[in-house]
C-alpha cells in the first residue's frame, strides 16, 4: 500500500563530508524530495539518420538532490541542527550557539547526510552532503495561531535508493515557541543587538527569509560522480519583515527607512530551562506596507521589509542567530 | 541642557521634528505631548540623530558659564 504522503525524514551529522552516514534524528517536518538529475539526449539532439532522432544514447550530465523542508513548528533544538549545515559549523557539546554569518572568511560548514523514506520498496533515499542553500523563519499572530515557524531548502549530492536507518526518535527536549514568547528589541548601529529594552505590544509578526549563499560547487576534481564535489558559499541575502501595530515603534522605523537609516533589530525568541533564540541582524529598511493596507485585529498594522548584513559602526555587529538549549548538548 | 545644532531639515520633517536648533528636552517635550511615552520618545530621538538630522553640541566649560548656559573663555 502506498501513503499519501512522505513515511519519515530523517539525517545524520557527517564526521567527513560527503562520507555517508546514518541517520541519528527524525526531522519533525514535512518535505519533498527532486532529483536534479539532468540528461544529454545525442541521438535524438544530433543528425543520426533517423528522423525525430533515437532514445538510445542517453547520458548523465549531472545529478544531485533538492529537498524541501515545507513550513513546520520551529524549535530551539532543530535550530541549532540546521544552521550548522546553514550558517557554521558548532556541533558542541555547548549550550549557547552563536551562528554567526561571515564577514571576511567564509565558515566552516557541518554537512548531514539526509534519508528521505517512504513506505513504497526501494522508494526511500539516502542523500549524502546536504547543506542548507535557504531558510525561513516566521510567525504571525494572524496566522495558524501565532506559532513560529521554520522552512528550509536543502541541496545534496545524487541520492541512492536505500532503507533508511530504523528505529529513530525526535530531538530530546524539542521545545516550540509562539509569537506571545517573542520580543522585539530596536538599537541604533554601533550599539550591541538586543540592548534595548523591548517594545511592548507592538510586534504582530515578523519573517527572516534566508538565501545562505551556499550552492553545490562543480568543479573538474577528477571525480567520477556527476554531482557536485564542494560547497560555494557565496553572499548570503537576509531579507527582513517586521509587522508592527501602528504605534511610536512603527513611527520611528518609517522615519528610519525614509531617511535611509539603518539599525540593529533583535528578535529573542524566549523559551523555558533558558531557552533562547536571538535573531540579531542590522538591517536597512526597503520598503513598506501602504498605511491604511495593512490590518490585524481590527486595528491599523505596518508591515516593513528590509535587508540585514553587517554593521561596520562601532561597535561592529555582524547578523547572527544565537540559541541557548535548556543544557549541554552534541549535534550528531 | 542637550544642544542640539540642526544638519538635514529634509531629514528633521521626516522624523516630524522642527528643522532649528533645538534641545533634546524640548524635542521630548514636543513627542510626548503627542501621547508618546518617555521611552518612546527618546528612542525617537536617538533615531534622529543616528540619522544625522542633529548634531550634539559639547559645551566647552573653562570658567563660568553665561546666563545661556555655554561655557566662554575666561577674560584675561
Amino acid at each position: 500500500m502506498s501513503q499519501k504522503k512522505l513515511k519519515s525524514i530523517a539525517r545524520g551529522l557527517e564526521g567527513t563530508a560527503g562520507t555517508e552516514v546514518d541517520a541519528t534524528y527524525l526531522v519533525k517536518a514535512p518535505g519533498t524530495i527532486k532529483f536534479n538529475t539532468v540528461i544529454a539526449t545525442p541521438e535524438m539532439d544530433y543528425a543520426t539518420g533517423i528522423g525525430g532522432g533515437n532514445v538510445e544514447g542517453a547520458t548523465v550530465s549531472s545529478d544531485g538532490t533538492t529537498i524541501t523542508l515545507s513550513d513546520y513548528l520551529f524549535s530551539h533544538e532543530d535550530t541549532v541542527w540546521l544552521c550548522n549545515h546553514a550558517i557554521k559549523a558548532l556541533p558542541g557539546a555547548a549550550s549557547t550557539f552563536a551562528f554567526t554569518f561571515y564577514t571576511t572568511a567564509a565558515n566552516t560548514l557541518n554537512t548531514f547526510t539526509y534519508e528521505v523514506n517512504t513506505s513504497v520498496s526501494n522508494a526511500s533515499y539516502t542523500v549524502p552532503y546536504c547543506f542548507v542553500n535557504k531558510m525561513g523563519f516566521k510567525a504571525d499572530a494572524d496566522s495558524n495561531n501565532g506559532n513560529v515557524y521554520t522552512n528550509a531548502v536543502i541541496m545534496g549530492r545524487a541520492a541512492t535508493a536505500k532503507a533508511g536507518t530504523g528505529s529513530l526518535g525526535f530531538l530530546a527536549a524539542m521545545e516550540h515557541a509562539v509569537i506571545n514568547q517573542c520580543t522585539l528589541h530596536l538599537d541604533s548601529l554601533g550599539t550591541a543587538a538586543g540592548t534595548a529594552s523591548a517594545s511592548a505590544s507592538v510586534l504582530r509578526g515578523f519573517s527572516f527569509d534566508i538565501d545562505t549563499g551556499n550552492k553545490p560547487g562543480v568543479y573538474g576534481d577528477g571525480r567520477q560522480g556527476k554531482d557536485f564535489s564542494i560547497i560555494d558559499q557565496g553572499d548570503y541575502v537576509i531579507t527582513t519583515k517586521l509587522r508592527l501595530l501602528l504605534s511610536a515603534t512603527a513611527v520611528t522605523r518609517i522615519s528610519n527607512w525614509r531617511a535611509g537609516t539603518a539599525e540593529i533589530v533583535a528578535v529573542k525568541v524566549t523559551g523555558t530551562s533558558s531557552r533562547i533564540t536571538k535573531f540579531n541582524l542590522p538591517t536597512v529598511w526597503q520598503d513598506m506596507t501602504e498605511l491604511g493596507e495593512a490590518e490585524g485585529n481590527g486595528k491599523l498594522m505596518v508591515e516593513l521589509t528590509g535587508k540585514s548584513a553587517y554593521s561596520r559602526t562601532t561597535t561592529a555587529q555582524g547578523p547572527n542567530i544565537n540559541v541557548t538549549l535548556s543544557g549541554s548538548t552534541t549535534v550528531t | 541642557m542637550a544642544q542640539l545644532k540642526l544638519l538635514d531639515p529634509h531629514k528633521a520633517g521626516i522624523y516630524g521634528l522642527p528643522a532649528e536648533d533645538t534641545t533634546a528636552e524640548a524635542l521630548q517635550k514636543l513627542l510626548t505631548a503627542g501621547e508618546w511615552t518617555n521611552a518612546d520618545a527618546l528612542k525617537h530621538i536617538d533615531a534622529a540623530l543616528s540619522a544625522g538630522v542633529y548634531q550634539k553640541v559639547e559645551s566647552k566649560r573653562t570658567g563660568k558659564a553665561d546666563a545661556d548656559g555655554g561655557a566662554k573663555p575666561e577674560d584675561k
